[in-house]
C-alpha cells in the first residue's frame, strides 16, 4: 500500500511537474498580445494595456480586429475587437472599460452579417474556449457564466485552455514570431474558394433545421445596450460595415438574397429609434475588386485596415471627434 | 457526480484511503456512505427509485426462496419483476408508448392529446433496475441463495462506479468479493489505476473531440451533404466506442483500487469479424444479460430455426429498446438481429485466424455494417437517419472536391487543418496504435502496455496523461452517452 501511494505520488507530481514546465515556457515565449492601438495581430489574442482617455475605439468581431490600424491616427485610439466577438460581449467591454474612455470619445461599432443572427452563443460548443479569453482583462460581473475554476486556470495555467497541443508547441518553438494573418495577400481564386464557406458560416449556419433564419434578439437587444450606454456616458457610436470583397457578396445575393432585407431591417430600425449613423462600406468600390487590400474573401490585410480607416477617418470620423 | 468532475478527483482518493485503512466489518457502510454521496449527489430524488429498487428486489428475493409452493412462487416472481420493471417503465416509456398509441390512433382519425408531462429519468435506472433483475431471476430459478445481509445486497445494487452505466454484475460473482476480506494488491491497484487512465484518456480526448464534430452536424444536418456525413459516420462509430469503454474502464479501475473485480464489458469489439463476434465484445456485460435472461429462456439456439430466428429478433428488438425509448434505437436492435440471421441462414462465422490481415479485412464489413447501424443510435429520428444515408455520395462525381469538401470546404464541418492534424496525431494515432497491438497480442490494451518495460509504460502513462490534461475540454463536463440509458 505504501508503495502503491509513493509510486501514485511520483507519478502525479511528475506529469504536474510535466505540466507546470509546459505552462512555464509557453508564457515565457508567448508573443505580446493584440490590441495596443490595434496595430500587433496574433490568434492568441487579447486585451491589455488599455490607455486611459481614448478618444477613438472600435468593437466588433474579427471584421473589427483586422479592420482598423490606428497607427497613423491622431489622439488615442484603441481597438478592443476579438475574433468571433458578440455584439454581447462588446457591450460588456465597453462598461467594463468606460472609465477609460473621453466624454465626447467616438465609438465604431462594426456590424457583420452574422451579428444579429443565430443561437445565443452561450449555446455553442466552443463558448466554453472562446470566453476563456475575457478572464484576463474584465470584471468578473461582466464575464458570462463566470467560475472561480476558470479563473484559477486561465490565470495561473494558459497553457491548459489551449486545447491545440500544435499551437503550444509552436508557440514555444517559435516565440512571439507568430503565423500573422494580417500581412497575408489574397487571390481572386483564393477570394473565389472561400466565398461559400464564408457565407455558410456568417449567414447558412445561422438558421434552424428548416432552413428559417434565427433571430438573436439578445444580441440586437445588446446593441441597443451600447448605444444607451454611450448616450449616457456622452460617447458618439457609429455603426459601420467593414469592407468585403465581391466574391463575397456576389455569393450571398445568389444564395440569399431576402438575407438583405432582414439585416439591413434591423438596422433601419436601429437607425430609427436611436438615431444612431450607420455607414455601409460593405459594397465599396475601392475595396471590393481589390484583393492586395484582403487577406481573405471578407477581412481586411494591414494595408486594406490602414486605407479604410483613413477613408472612415477622412468622410465620417474627422468631425466626429473631439 | 461525474467520473471526469473535480469533485471524482477528490472523492476518490478519500474512499480508498479510508477503504484501506478500515477493518473489513465497517468497510460495506463505508462504500454505501460513498455510493449514497456518490449518487445522491445528481439529485437526492434519484436515491429513492434506486432504494425502491433495492428493497424490492431484496425482499422478493428472501419470499421466493421461502415460498415452497411452485404456483405461488410462480405469480410472486412475475409479481416481483412486473414491481421492479415498473419505475422503469412509467419513466423511461410512458411518453413513446403513448406517441406511438397516438400515431396508430390517428389513422383511424382518433386523435389524443400530446404527452407533455415532464418525467424524472433517474440516472442509471436501467443498469441498476437489469442488476437487480438478474439477482431476482437467479434466486428463483435457484441458482444462488438469496443475500440476507442487506448492507452487502445493497452494496451490490448500489456500488458506485457501476452503478451509472454499468458493467452490469452478477451476484454470484460480486456478493461473494464485498463479503469476503479483501487485502490490498499492488499489482491489482497500479493496474486499475492504468486503466482509469487510459480510459479518461479515451473519454477526454477522443470522445470529447469527435463529439463536438458529431453533434455540430446531427444538430443540423440539413445544411450538411457528402463526405462530412461519411466523416460523421466513422466519427460516431468510434466516440461513442471512446465514451462507453472509457467510461467502463474507469469504472472498472476504481473498482480494482478498492480490490473489487467488475465484469469485462468491451474487447476491442471494432476487431470483430462477425457481428456475432461483435456481439460477444460490445458491451459484454448486457449481451450476456440478455443471454442468460432472455434468449435462453425463449429458447435460445437450441430449437428450429425459425423459432431460433425470432428469438434473436426479439432479444435484440428488447435490447434496442432498453437503450432508449425510440422508433430509431429499436430499429437499431432490428437491424443487428436480422444482420445475425442472415449470417446464420449464409453459413458465415467468425474468423479463427488471429492477427492476421485476413481477419482485418473480415473485420472490415462488420466494422462498415455496426458504423451504418449507429446512424439509426444517434439519428434523433427516423427521416434524420434516411437524410444520412441518402446524402452521403452528393458530389461524389468529383472526388477531390468530394473530399475536400468534407473536411475543410464549402458543405465540409469546418475543421481545420490543425484541428484535424491535433485530432489525428494526439487523438486518434495513439488510440488506433494501442488497439492493434493489443488485438495482434490477443490483449486488452491495458494488459498489452502492462506487458512493457517498467520505463516504457511510465512514459507512456505519463503522455497519455499530459495529454489528457492538454486536450480535455475544461469547464465543460460533457456527460457521458450511456448515461441516458
Amino acid at each position: 500500500m505504501k508503495r502503491f501511494i509513493r509510486n501514485a505520488i511520483v507519478f502525479v507530481l511528475i506529469a504536474a511537474l510535466l505540466t507546470g514546465l509546459v505552462n512555464f515556457v509557453y508564457l515565457r515565449r508567448k508573443g505580446s498580445p493584440c490590441g495596443t492601438m490595434g496595430t500587433i495581430k496574433n490568434d492568441d489574442a487579447i486585451i491589455k494595456d488599455v490607455p486611459e482617455n481614448i478618444t477613438l475605439c472600435n468593437f466588433g468581431s474579427s471584421h473589427g480586429y483586422y479592420g482598423f490600424d490606428y497607427s497613423e491616427m491622431p489622439g488615442t485610439c484603441f481597438n478592443f475587437a476579438l475574433p468571433a466577438q458578440t455584439l454581447s460581449y462588446d457591450y460588456l467591454i465597453l462598461k467594463n472599460y468606460q472609465s477609460r474612455i473621453s466624454p465626447g470619445a467616438v465609438i465604431v461599432l462594426p456590424i457583420s452579417h452574422f451579428s444579429f443572427f443565430g443561437k445565443d452563443e452561450t449555446e455553442l460548443n466552443d463558448f466554453a474556449s472562446k470566453n476563456n479569453r475575457y478572464y484576463s482583462f474584465l470584471e468578473k460581473e461582466n464575464i458570462k457564466q463566470y467560475d472561480a475554476k476558470t479563473n484559477l486556470l486561465v490565470s495561473y495555467l494558459p497553457a491548459l485552455t489551449v486545447e491545440d497541443p500544435i499551437a503550444i508547441v509552436r508557440q514555444i518553438l517559435s516565440g512571439s514570431k507568430q503565423e500573422n494573418l494580417w500581412d497575408d495577400v489574397t487571390t481572386k481564386e483564393d477570394a473565389e474558394a472561400h466565398a461559400e464557406p464564408r457565407y455558410r458560416n456568417f449567414i447558412e449556419s445561422k438558421k434552424d433545421k428548416n432552413g428559417t433564419r434565427v433571430f438573436n434578439q439578445a444580441e440586437i437587444d445588446a446593441l441597443y445596450d451600447i448605444l444607451a450606454l454611450c448616450r449616457e456616458q456622452g460617447f458618439c457610436p457609429v455603426l459601420v460595415t467593414t469592407p468585403l470583397l465581391s466574391e463575397y457578396n456576389d455569393t450571398v445575393r445568389e444564395k440569399d438574397p431576402a438575407f438583405y432585407d432582414d439585416f439591413y431591417g434591423i438596422l433601419d430600425k436601429i437607425t430609427v429609434a436611436t438615431g444612431v449613423c450607420y455607414y455601409d462600406y460593405s459594397n465599396d468600390e475601392r475595396f471590393t475588386g481589390t484583393y492586395d487590400l484582403f487577406f481573405n474573401t471578407d477581412h481586411l490585410n494591414r494595408a486594406g485596415a490602414q486605407k479604410f480607416t483613413a477613408i472612415l477617418y477622412d468622410e465620417v470620423l474627422r468631425e466626429l471627434l473631439p | 457526480m461525474l467520473f471526469q468532475s473535480i469533485k471524482f478527483a477528490v472523492f476518490l482518493p478519500i474512499v480508498f484511503i479510508l477503504y484501506w485503512l478500515l477493518p473489513h466489518r465497517f468497510r460495506y457502510v463505508l462504500l454505501l456512505a460513498a455510493n449514497a454521496v456518490f449518487y445522491l449527489s445528481w439529485d437526492i430524488r434519484y436515491g429513492a427509485f434506486l432504494l425502491f429498487a433495492t428493497l424490492v428486489s431484496y425482499f422478493a428475493a428472501l419470499a421466493l426462496e421461502r415460498c415452497s409452493r411452485p404456483a405461488t412462487k410462480k405469480w410472486l416472481f412475475v409479481l416481483s419483476i412486473l414491481v421492479s420493471l415498473t419505475p422503469l417503465l412509467v419513466f423511461k416509456y410512458t411518453k413513446f408508448f403513448f406517441d406511438s398509441a397516438a400515431a396508430v390512433l390517428s389513422v383511424f382519425s382518433v386523435r389524443l392529446h400530446p404527452f407533455t408531462a415532464k418525467l424524472l429519468l433517474p440516472v442509471g435506472i436501467s443498469f441498476y433496475t437489469f442488476q437487480s433483475l438478474g439477482y431476482l431471476i437467479d434466486v428463483a430459478k435457484q441458482r444462488i441463495k438469496a443475500e440476507r445481509h442487506f448492507g452487502y445486497y445493497a452494496l451490490f445494487v448500489t456500488f458506485f462506479p457501476q452503478l451509472l452505466s454499468g458493467p452490469i454484475g452478477r451476484a454470484e460473482s460480486l456478493l461473494p468479493q464485498y463479503k469476503q476480506e479483501r487485502f490490498f494488491s499492488y499489482a491489482q491497484a497500479t493496474e486499475g489505476l492504468k486503466q482509469m487512465v487510459w480510459g479518461f484518456f479515451k473519454k477526454l480526448v477522443v470522445a470529447d473531440a469527435l463529439a463536438a464534430y458529431v453533434d455540430l452536424v446531427y444538430g443540423n444536418l440539413s445544411k450538411y451533404q457528402g463526405f462530412s456525413l461519411v466523416l460523421i459516420v466513422f466519427f460516431y462509430s468510434i466516440q461513442i466506442y471512446c465514451d462507453f469503454s472509457g467510461y467502463t474502464d474507469i469504472a472498472i479501475g476504481s473498482a480494482k483500487l478498492l480490490g473489487i473485480s467488475l465484469p469485462e464489458n468491451f474487447r476491442l469489439p471494432y476487431f470483430s469479424t462477425s457481428i456475432r463476434e461483435f456481439w460477444s465484445r460490445w458491451h459484454i456485460s448486457l449481451s450476456t444479460w440478455f443471454r442468460d435472461y432472455l434468449y435462453i429462456p425463449l429458447g435460445g439456439s437450441r430449437v428450429a430455426k425459425p423459432r431460433h430466428y425470432f428469438n434473436l429478433l426479439v432479444t435484440f428488438l428488447v435490447s434496442g429498446l432498453w437503450h432508449g425509448a425510440s422508433w430509431t434505437f429499436l430499429l437499431w436492435g432490428g437491424l443487428h438481429a436480422l444482420a445475425q440471421i442472415l449470417e446464420k441462414m449464409l453459413g458465415i462465422r467468425s474468423a479463427r485466424e488471429k492477427g492476421t490481415i485476413t481477419r482485418l479485412l473480415r473485420a472490415l464489413p462488420v466494422f462498415l455494417f455496426v458504423s451504418a447501424a449507429w446512424v439509426f443510435f444517434r439519428a434523433e429520428s427516423f427521416s434524420d437517419a434516411i437524410y444520412v444515408f441518402s446524402h452521403l455520395f452528393s458530389g461524389i462525381t468529383h472526388p477531390l472536391a468530394y473530399l475536400k469538401a468534407g473536411f475543410l470546404g464549402a458543405c465540409g464541418i469546418g475543421m481545420g487543418k490543425a484541428a484535424l492534424l491535433n485530432l489525428v496525431l494526439f487523438a486518434l494515432l495513439p488510440l488506433i496504435v494501442t488497439e492493434f497491438a493489443a488485438e495482434k497480442h490477443i490483449q486488452s490494451p491495458i494488459a498489452y502496455l502492462s506487458g512493457r518495460k517498467p520505463v516504457v509504460q511510465w512514459i507512456v502513462f505519463l503522455i497519455l496523461v499530459c495529454l489528457t490534461v492538454f486536450l480535455s475540454k475544461k469547464g465543460v463536463a460533457a456527460e457521458f452517452v450511456y448515461l441516458q440509458f
